[in-house]
């Protein structure tokens, strides 16, 4: 990978939380987020796929620097980020973008849209002229036109989709390098999702902007990211190419979570599906050696249950981590 | 011979905006144990015209006619009391939307679901304990979670719980309102296989509510697409899931992103119809690809087969 097109990269970063048990108890932690590394380039997308509790939204709000990590390094634009002064933090938030689930959550009630797109350039000094350009812009970008339709209205006037257009178009306005967008649509219409996504990509190669899109939705990947990572627990098991990944899962979990989810088909209903038993562990006494392997019919007894898998590059491109594709165990 | 017979059924909201037109004369029938999907996106009125079928109707209410008729019997010849005795939850049940959170935290899960035996069937708590036991196997929870409350349950357990609820009348057609829109893949596929299992074990005929096309084909036998309060199209699965008929049956087909196949899902340009004050002729031919100028007059019912049919001009002869 061509250094100079990393953008950001994040290096066994760790989020726990700590919680006591009983009022004397002793602390124990959760393992939100438990060494994830990887590397994002610039102009690219990554689908960030698991379920919920698996901590893809812990690293979207670490990575935007919501969440103080408690170990590991964020490199952003060959900057290291975490414990970085205010400065530097700064002109970090400016880079960055965010796209929440609700949208109507996301967006102040009191505020028109123009207000609401102002607001973050007032915030770091963006003077009025270019303030008024840069609001008609972005709505124009977003699609939300004629624009003077839409300035002065307040988000309840809005429908979901266009409440996530206004979103997109703030997250936006202050032309960051860097998008993560937090299941962006999973509160829409099947159509309007795939409206919001298409708009998203769009936009990402316009501007050349990197995006996180976290989702625990594998069927709308494919078109609008270049690779998928999959979560399991804290961390990451699988990463690859978006089309490698969904024609050649290599992660019994990742196999697992590609086979539960049907295309439409008469013939789906008459299909008991293969699934694996039980539910996702808890994160504060996750299983030893694979946290997968009380799941897996796969399990290598001995090694599976004792040691971590190691992160191996399978294929070009196509890292996984799990003992059934290293060598020599 | 038909076991639900829904014919020209209206639900009329009064809203401070003028009367809003939910459910828009309604016709469809299914036999017993056949299981039919109603999809469409929000407020086309699928869950309205589950409100019909429970009458769980909120008291904005401004026109509700129409015939349902269950076994022959026309329910809407009984008064709100009749009904509530005979037909709501004991022959027509429903697992509500977004249900998840509802259940009561204070009562052990076991005890909930066996609270409507003990009201309305003369037999004591071991008995009924006895009966929800059965029922815990039947849809995949643990015995040991009937002492448990629903905090102590994970969100797919919690929603077997309120499956469990829905079944424990023994009532012969189940109303599905989005039962898993708000669980992981894993868990939904799952919920999809215990739900597969019932049915074919069962003779419980199922009505699966969701937006989700792919998910309404975990289950399907027969599907009705909702547009603007109207079914636009009523059809086998067989036929529909292989080529819908309706041009909005077929855009909403076409904006299922598949996992499988290289195509690139298309999204339908414009915004649903609004349902106070809808234009006349065809709800859906602002958006439509293959509008005419006929469409500005009121669709005719084209009958497929086995009482199926598309209200489209297209297919009109």
């Amino acid at each position: 990978m061509a250094e100079d097109r990393i953008l950001l990269s994040l290096r066994d970063l760790k989020k726990w939380y700590s919680i006591r048990k009983g009022i004397f108890g002793k602390t124990v932690y959760v393992k939100a987020l438990d060494g994830v590394s990887f590397d994002l380039r610039r102009g690219e997308a990554i689908s960030l796929v698991g379920e919920s509790g698996c901590g893809k939204t812990t690293l979207g709000r670490t990575i935007l620097g919501l969440e103080e990590p408690t170990s590991g390094k964020i490199i952003f634009d060959g900057r290291e980020i975490v414990n970085s002064d205010k400065k530097l933090m700064r002109w970090y938030r400016r880079q960055t973008g965010f796209v929440q689930q609700d949208p109507f959550g996301a967006l102040p009630p009191f505020m028109t849209v123009k207000r609401i797109l102002e607001e973050p350039m007032i915030i770091n000094k963006v003077d009025k002229r270019e303030r008024r350009e840069r609001i008609y812009k972005a709505l124009t970008e977003v699609r939300l036109t004629p624009v003077e339709d839409f300035l002065n209205k307040y988000p309840h006037m809005l429908s979901g989709g266009q409440q996530q257009r206004v979103v997109i178009a703030r997250a936006m306005i202050l032309n960051p390098k860097l998008i993560i967008a937090d299941e962006p649509v999973s509160m829409l219409d099947a159509s309007v999702r795939i409206e919001i996504l298409t708009l998203l990509k769009k936009l990402q190669k316009l501007h050349d902007i990197s995006i996180i899109y976290i989702t625990h939705d594998l069927s709308t990947t494919r078109y609008f990211s270049e690779w998928i990572f999959v979560m399991y627990a804290g961390k990451i098991v699988e990463k690859a190419p978006v089309k490698e990944l969904l024609k050649n899962p290599l992660h019994p979990y990742s196999k697992a979570l590609l086979a539960a989810i049907p295309d439409p088909d008469a013939r789906n209903r008459f299909i008991i599906r293969e699934l694996p038993p039980g539910e996702p562990p808890s994160l504060i006494d996750p299983p030893k050696g694979c946290r997968f392997h009380p799941r897996c019919v796969h399990k290598i007894k001995g090694l599976c249950d004792e040691k971590e898998p190691p992160e191996i590059e399978y294929e070009k491109d196509h890292f996984v981590s799990c003992w059934l594709y290293v060598q020599e165990r | 011979m038909s076991f639900l017979k829904v014919e020209d059924l209206y639900l009329y909201y009064r809203t401070r905006m003028g009367t809003l037109q939910a459910v828009d004369g309604v016709s469809f029938s299914i036999k017993k144990a056949e299981s039919l999907a109603l999809i469409g996106e929000s407020g086309c009125g699928k869950s309205s015209l589950a409100k019909c079928l429970m009458r769980l109707l909120p008291r904005n209410v401004e026109l509700f006619k129409g015939h349902i008729y269950l076994d022959g019997s026309d329910l809407m010849e009984l008064s709100d009391e009749e009904f509530r005795k005979t037909i709501r939850w004991q022959r027509i049940s429903m697992v509500p939307q977004a249900a998840l959170n509802s259940l009561n935290p204070v009562i052990k899960v076991g005890e909930q679901v066996a609270e409507p035996l003990l009201i309305h069937k003369s037999i004591d708590k071991k008995e009924a304990l006895e009966r929800v036991r059965e029922l815990f196997s039947l849809v995949g929870i643990p015995q040991a979670f009937m002492d448990r409350y629903p905090f102590e349950l994970s969100g797919g357990m919690r929603q077997r719980v309120i499956i469990a609820m829905a079944l424990i009348m023994n009532p012969e057609i189940v109303i599905l309102d989005e039962p898993t829109s708000a669980l992981d893949v894993l868990i939904q596929a799952s919920i999809m296989n215990m739900l597969k299992r019932i049915k074919r074990e069962s003779n419980l005929t199922f009505i699966l509510i969701t937006h989700d096309v792919s998910i309404s084909s975990e289950l399907a036998d027969k599907v009705a697409v909702m547009y603007g309060g109207q079914i636009v199209e009523l059809n086998d699965a067989e036929s529909f899931y292989k080529s819908p008929l309706h041009p909005y049956s077929q855009k909403l087909m076409a904006s299922v992103p598949s996992l499988r196949e290289d195509k690139q899902p298309e999204y339908i340009p414009g915004a649903p119809v609004s349902l106070i004050n809808p234009p006349k002729g065809c709800r859906f031919a602002d958006r439509c690809p293959f509008r005419t100028e006929k469409c500005s007059e009121e669709p005719p019912l084209v009958s497929l087969k086995d009482g199926n049919y598309v209200r489209c001009w297209l297919y009109a002869r």
